[in-house]
């Protein structure tokens, strides 16, 4: 049995849901999905906000909440730290007042409290702010003070609705530093919903997409990146995901192309090809068999020293190439573009 | 701006100034130390701020949770019990005074038990209370029920996350952020119960050192004495300035 065992199902507006998690203690686990695909109610469900409908959850071996025997755990009686995504500080109060807050409910002294919640500001290299009205902090600092706020108490389930979202990319960079440095050793479990591929890949052990309601697929980082099972989670980890139906040595697609694989199940197949792997010409590529598709450039993204090329034809692709070899194709210049990618590069698996 | 909004405006204003302004012109300030210092006045001033701090408290200790209830919990009959705590706001002071009369007074409706309880309210001190409080503790609730309704319901779910029971998140989160609120309505439910006049003198009459406050002791001296009773009204207006400015700060009602 894991330390947090949870079947949250209960009724929203646009559909029911239904999402089943399991972690385990000292583990950071990713939640993420499109916008209103029911992370939100998670949390809320989770922090004992809402009620469930049917499901159960289980943290520690305590029993939080079981509709089926009418058992529902107050969110006071949780051992909980929520980090919500709009913060909810206390805004008249300093930083270490908001802090404190949690502390003081527990039998703690208010002085003994109060050392504390310094501390727990201090391990975010947030103490200089400790004075500081909620109210008057930037962003990046009212982020910081929230997840402070949330796990001073050290509780047993750590909820992080969004923690970056709304952060601009240093504020984030930092953020997200601030976050791993929290989650480091942390003796709970730590629950981080997020859209942000990159924090849930570098901060958590298990990933759990949820889309409309329902988890799509759930995993380590690198089983995502290797077998996407839905768009969502294809454009999540940024992966080409195709489908079809595989035979010996290739899969006819969904609208009507081929791609030559080493080795497919036979059986209605996902197709995924990494960006990296596909190469970009401006005449048709000759030589050993591949896959070789006429294709028009729909988008051009420059990220950094890489440019990701959104194409589309007879497949939809993305391509990501180096600058150089971007300007060299002139990729931005009218005109069709061939792609192509080797057998050994496209993975198969049953759909 | 259309240039008649202005000119009424302007007319409005001096509508409210005039009345003030007529009350210090012809106010006879030699009298006013001899009439200020009579013990029937300073009898009447100091049962009219007993009258109005103690409806005021009573106000908050009742007025409270009812606003509370109203404003967060649904239930059959709310907007009946919402009607019922409007009704003295829009009736005659008069009529609630009869009214009190035929509930408190010996033969009213709980007259008898209280009587058999050793307790009489009508012709009382206790009654110049009861009278001021019937007529101003609606706008203290009203005003708190509005603000229980949009105090931000997220901080005090995030105070339930950190554990906080409900009294600690009504005294840390819900409250402080309603103090706007709260001393608006307070202003209004004490200046109200200050110049409580109609209710009080039907339920309690007007007796002098026991249920002749300020507004009754204006009125009657108005009989006889058009001067004193101008001097009588500049204390009461000081009285109601001067409290209304402490308990807000200022004189800006939000």
């Amino acid at each position: 049995m894991s330390f947090l065992e949870a079947d949250v199902a209960l009724p929203r507006q646009q559909f029911h849901i239904d999402i089943d998690i399991c972690a385990e203690q000292g583990h950071v686990l990713a939640i993420v999905g499109p916008n209103g695909a029911g992370k939100s109610t998670l949390v809320q469900a989770l922090s004992g906000l809402l009620a469930l409908e049917s499901g159960k959850v289980v943290v520690g071996g305590t029993v939080w909440e079981d509709p089926a025997s009418r058992l529902r755990l107050a969110p006071q009686r949780r051992s909980i730290g929520v980090m919500f995504q709009d913060l909810a500080l206390f805004g008249k109060m300093t930083a270490l007042e908001n802090v404190a807050y949690g502390l003081r409910s527990t039998p703690m002294k208010k002085s003994d409290a109060m050392v504390a919640a310094r501390r727990t500001l201090q391990r975010l290299d947030a103490d200089d702010l400790a004075d500081v009205r909620a109210g008057e902090l930037s962003g990046g600092q009212a982020q910081k003070v929230a997840l402070a706020r949330a796990f001073a108490a050290k509780p047993d389930l750590l909820l992080l609705d969004e923690p970056t979202s709304k952060l601009d990319v240093t504020d984030q960079r930092e953020t997200r530093q601030t976050l791993s440095t929290a989650l480091f050793d942390y003796p709970g479990t730590a629950l981080l919903v997020t859209h942000q591929p990159m924090e849930a890949l570098a901060l958590a052990q298990q990933i759990v997409v949820v889309e409309e309601g329902r988890v799509t697929q759930r995993g380590a980082s690198n089983e995502l990146q290797l077998q996407p099972r839905t768009p969502y989670v294809a454009e999540f980890v940024g992966v080409n995901l195709l489908e079809g139906r595989g035979s010996v040595d290739h899969v006819r697609l969904t609208g009507g192309a081929s791609v030559a694989v080493v080795g497919a199940p036979s059986g209605d197949v996902l197709v995924a090809i990494h960006p990296t792997a596909v190469a970009l010409h401006r005449t048709p590529p000759e030589g050993t068999p591949r896959n070789v598709w006429r294709l028009d450039v729909a988008e051009v993204n420059l990220e950094g020293e890489r440019v990701r090329v959104r194409l589309t034809g007879e497949v939809t692709l993305v391509a990501e190439i180096t600058r150089s070899a971007a300007a060299q194709l002139q990729i931005e210049a009218k005109g069709p573009v061939w792609a192509s990618t080797k057998a050994t590069q496209v993975r198969t698996y049953p759909r | 701006m259309p240039a008649v909004f202005l000119v009424l405006a302007a007319l409005a204003c001096a509508f409210f100034l005039l009345p003030l302004a007529g009350l210090i012109a012809h106010a006879p300030w030699s009298r006013a130390v001899r009439e200020l210092t009579a013990p029937a006045t300073l009898e009447a001033l100091r049962l009219s701020l007993v009258v109005s701090f103690s409806s005021l408290l009573l106000s908050f200790v009742f007025g409270l949770p009812l606003a509370w209830i109203l404003a967060r919990k649904t239930f059959p009959g709310r907007r009946v019990v919402r009607g019922l705590v409007l009704i003295p706001m829009v009736l005659p002071p008069v009529v609630g005074g009869v009214g009190l009369l035929t509930a408190f007074a010996r033969f009213g409706l709980l007259g008898n038990l209280l009587a058999r309880l050793g307790i009489a309210l009508p012709f009382t001190p206790a009654g110049a209370v009861l009278a001021a409080t019937f007529v101003s503790s609606p706008f203290l609730i009203v005003v708190l029920e509005g603000a229980f309704a949009s105090v931000d319901h997220h901080l005090e779910d995030a105070a339930a996350t950190l554990g906080a029971t409900r009294g600690r998140i009504l005294r840390t989160i819900t409250l402080p952020a309603m103090w706007p609120a709260i001393s608006a309505g307070a202003a209004l439910c004490w200046a109200r119960a200050l110049g409580e006049f109609g209710a009080t003198i039907t339920f309690n009459g007007n007796i002098e050192g026991r249920t002749q406050t300020l507004p009754l002791d204006v009125y009657q001296t108005l009989q006889t004495d058009f001067d004193g009773a101008i001097i009588l009204s500049l204390l009461l207006l000081a009285v109601a300035l001067a409290v209304l400015i402490s308990l807000r700060g200022n004189l800006r009602v939000r």
